[in-house]
């Protein structure tokens, strides 16, 4: 036997091919698209509820969280410790987000409670109450929690750099004060859930152990509504931006964020912005990460994201750094902005950053729930089904120049802005 | 692949450094210079984590390319290069790290006190970033080099592969990449057993934090006794969801708290039951502390129903099916179970919680959750 030569890698083979399993639609005798996924031995299921019922349907600040927040504290039957028992007995759980655009009610549970868990979730869906106390408390809690956020650089440049980038009427810059909380009424909350709740849902996903007999249930379930078909518009004009600082007295890290209001998922430049992205601050081989952390220790991480809405978007770089380094660290930050913008990415360095792209890819499509995800960003963004293939390629002949291309189209330097929240 | 290492083995004067050894084993072993762009051309990730007891490094990559995590893994178990400069960096880094996670946010300081309150003799004594950052910063490279060739070794570690992979081809790359590692000796530093505690323990925090809180800290039993499984399902009755004791007593129903949680700390040796809770205006931490005390005391008195049991069995079986879908999660499991001393318990987990009764949570709850067991930390907010 040859002894063992650990100086020469093993070979590795690139990776082919990415195909994305398909969830598949019915439309059941209701107008409600149903889409579900196969892929789970464990006889368990996650149901999403989607509705047109995000931040960007409000129109005065919280309604849509609090509404969102508060559908699961009380019908007309059953009060908040009731559905709460009802689910919990059953060892399922109910989340629910609000986003931007649109809001969701998920239910993870075992196949075998299925029918008992979505008994709730139609009452609740049909019947919320919204109890004057129940809203007491969720309002007290609230700015009880947003009093520890206040106290965060994070929190607080995150918060600075939104209102920067998309103005204050963009719902992606819609931050709210405590006295925002003494606002929300009852009557509001039922008038937001009766138009965008009660009667009418986007659609419904069911991922994991799914048979013929729970896909005819759930489109059953579905003909309790009809089709929500409004669309999302946001899209924002603000012009000018202007750096900000924000003074925290003893903060021992400063929070920085650099950047800009750019585009979403639809952009054809989009998958090469990601590309690049990927290259200047998005894993861990990236140059921010590389120049920052690993050559001068400045911060325990730095990173760089697309942020994709589907009516705007934006990029940024984001750290936490050591409050004496913060000019060090900026500059360092426009310096690599500057080499992507002149220099050509070395074909080593291109090549890596190819492969780590398509390996996430593949990791991000484990398990029925996250190919359910994928599966939905087609369906919101209505982008082709065949875009993870075109993704595929398109990333595999991205050129060196191409990508100095896309930055110096995206990435100038004046067009940043520069958010810091330090002591 | 987890190193039976972690910061219980550290010398108390010098602590943090099983942690930031972790940040080292990314600085470039013998042959490989570069960790993790050889894993990112092989369009793989990975990371790692230190806790009290272990060290766990974790690679996921596509199954063909399975031979480059076969080759960096088993080459920074053969010899770390020692670059000065990856430690100067690496100290700097995990100083930064400490100031993100533990002092620059309200009440990230909580282990920082809590522990060294909890345990007198026990290097729980103190959280796995270390005590202080003077800590970090005094490492040098020898003391890297002893801990290296005294714990990072293939008689001190559990390899797990998890997904498209045969036994066989398992075998053979292990063999091949492993197989030429010799023993080294371990040795570690004795310490002793936790005392019984006597007497409640408690401590004033006076900190730039938005609102008062309070933690209250019990000894518990260690992960293999047989009093774990009912402890751990005691506290999913007492505090995990909404169907939860705390959330509906006294979170609703007498809002004393915003928020408020009850966990265990999930150690091997004797950990800690967790109650914490952002306290309402006007709540004084007294009363704060005895609402949880008779919450304590009605189910030692009363028990626990059939259907809280039942309840938090069910969740307990939809957990373990739901992180049972990763390739991930899998090999996790299997390495903490090996870790263990019983490989088995990823099969019979489940059986285990099944088979808790109301009595087990009933004495369960009697045997630990008692004042003079537990250890408070009252944080006064800026008034």
């Amino acid at each position: 036997m040859t002894p063992l030569n650990r100086s020469v890698a093993p070979t590795t083979s690139a990776i082919s091919d990415i195909s994305l399993p398909k969830a598949i639609c019915e439309i059941g005798p209701s107008d409600i698209p149903v889409y579900w996924l196969n892929g789970s031995t464990e006889e368990i299921l996650r149901l999403e509820f989607v509705f047109n019922a995000g931040i960007s349907k409000q129109k005065q600040l919280l309604i849509a969280s609090a509404t969102n927040s508060l559908i699961q504290e009380g019908t007309l039957t059953r009060n908040a410790r009731e559905i709460a028992d009802g689910l919990d007995f059953y060892g399922s759980y109910l989340q629910t987000r609000c986003a931007v655009d649109d809001s969701q009610i998920t239910l993870f549970c075992l196949k075998k409670h299925l029918n008992k868990c979505l008994g709730i979730v139609l009452d609740v869906l049909k019947n919320a109450q919204f109890p004057e106390n129940e809203i007491d408390i969720y309002t007290k809690n609230s700015k009880q929690r947003l009093k520890v956020q206040q106290q965060k650089t994070s929190y607080l440049c995150r918060r600075a750099f939104y209102k920067e980038v998309f103005g204050e009427q963009s719902p992606i810059s819609s931050f709210s004060e405590s006295g925002d909380y003494d606002k929300i009424s009852r009557e509001t909350l039922l008038g937001f859930y009766s138009q965008h709740y009660q009667n009418s849902i986007k659609y419904i996903t069911i991922s994991g152990d799914v048979t013929r007999e729970i896909i005819s249930t759930v489109q059953e379930f579905g003909g309790n509504f009809t089709l929500d078909k409004s669309i999302n518009s946001y899209h924002s004009t603000k012009g000018q931006t202007e750096n900000r600082y924000i003074h925290k007295p003893k903060s021992v890290q400063a929070t920085l964020r650099i950047g800009k209001k750019s585009f979403n998922r639809k952009h054809t430049d989009y998958r090469r912005f990601q590309l690049l992205n990927l290259v200047l601050g998005g894993y861990f081989g990236s140059r921010l990460m590389k120049n920052i952390r690993e050559d001068k220790g400045l911060t325990y991480g730095i990173y760089s994201s697309l942020e994709s809405y589907l009516d705007d978007g934006c990029f940024y770089i984001e750290a936490d750094v050591n409050t004496h380094k913060v000019g060090i660290a900026t500059a360092e930050i426009y310096k690599e902005i500057e080499r992507l913008n002149n220099d050509l990415i070395p074909e080593k360095e291109l090549h890596t950053a190819k492969n780590y792209f398509l390996g996430s890819l593949l990791r991000s499509i484990d398990g029925p729930f996250t190919i359910m995800d994928r599966n939905r960003l087609l369906l919101d963004y209505g982008l082709s089904e065949n875009y993870y293939s075109e993704l595929f390629t398109l990333i595999k002949e991205t050129s060196s120049e191409d990508l100095r291309t896309t930055c110096n189209l995206y990435l100038n330097k004046n067009s940043l802005v520069e958010v810091v929240c330090g002591g | 692949m987890l190193y039976k290492v972690g910061s219980k083995d550290e010398d108390p004067e010098k602590t943090g450094f099983a942690h930031l050894f972790e940040h080292l084993m990314f600085g470039g072993s013998e042959n490989v210079e570069e960790f993790d762009s050889v894993l990112q051309v092989a369009g793989g990730e990975n990371n790692a984590f230190t806790s009290n007891d272990i060290t766990n490094y974790y690679i996921t990559l596509p199954a063909n390319n399975i031979e480059t995590a076969f080759w960096i893994e088993s080459d920074r178990m053969l010899s770390l290069n020692f670059n000065p400069k990856v430690l100067d960096v690496q100290k700097s880094v995990v100083i930064e790290e400490f100031k993100e996670r533990y002092i620059n946010k309200p009440y990230g300081d909580v282990w920082l006190k809590l522990l060294p309150l909890a345990y007198k003799v026990h290097p729980y004594n103190w959280p796995t970033i270390g005590k202080d950052f003077s800590h970090i910063e005094t490492a040098t490279l020898n003391d890297v080099k002893d801990f290296f060739f005294n714990f990072y070794a293939p008689n001190n570690a559990i390899l797990v592969i998890s997904g498209n992979i045969s036994l066989d081809k398992t075998k053979e790359l292990t063999d091949k990449w492993f197989g030429p590692i010799p023993r080294r000796e371990v040795k570690r530093r004795a310490y002793k057993k936790e005392p019984l505690q006597s007497e409640k323990r408690t401590l004033d925090v006076y900190n730039d934090v938005p609102l008062d809180m309070i933690v209250m800290g019990y000894h518990m039993c260690e992960r293999l006794h047989p009093d774990y499984y009912a402890a751990d399902l005691l506290t999913d009755i007492i505090g995990s969801g909404r169907s939860s004791r705390l959330y509906q007593q006294l979170l609703k129903k007498n809002p004393l708290f915003s928020e408020i949680d009850c966990y265990q700390s999930g150690d091997f040796e004797p950990g800690l039951i967790i109650f914490e809770g952002k306290l309402n205006k006007g709540v004084s931490h007294a009363i704060a502390e005895e609402a949880i005390e008779n919450l304590i005391a009605d189910i030692v008195t009363n028990g626990v129903t059939e259907e809280e049991l039942e309840k938090v069995k069910n969740k307990t079986e939809t957990n373990i099916r739901f992180n049972d879908l990763g390739v991930l999660n899998k090999a996790m499991k299997l390495a903490y179970a090996s870790y263990y001393g019983d490989t088995d318990l990823v099969n019979t987990e489940a059986t285990h919680y099944l088979g808790v009764t109301q009595n087990q949570i009933q004495q369960v709850c009697a045997k630990y959750l008692k004042p003079e067991n537990c250890n408070v930390l009252y944080y006064h907010s800026k008034k």
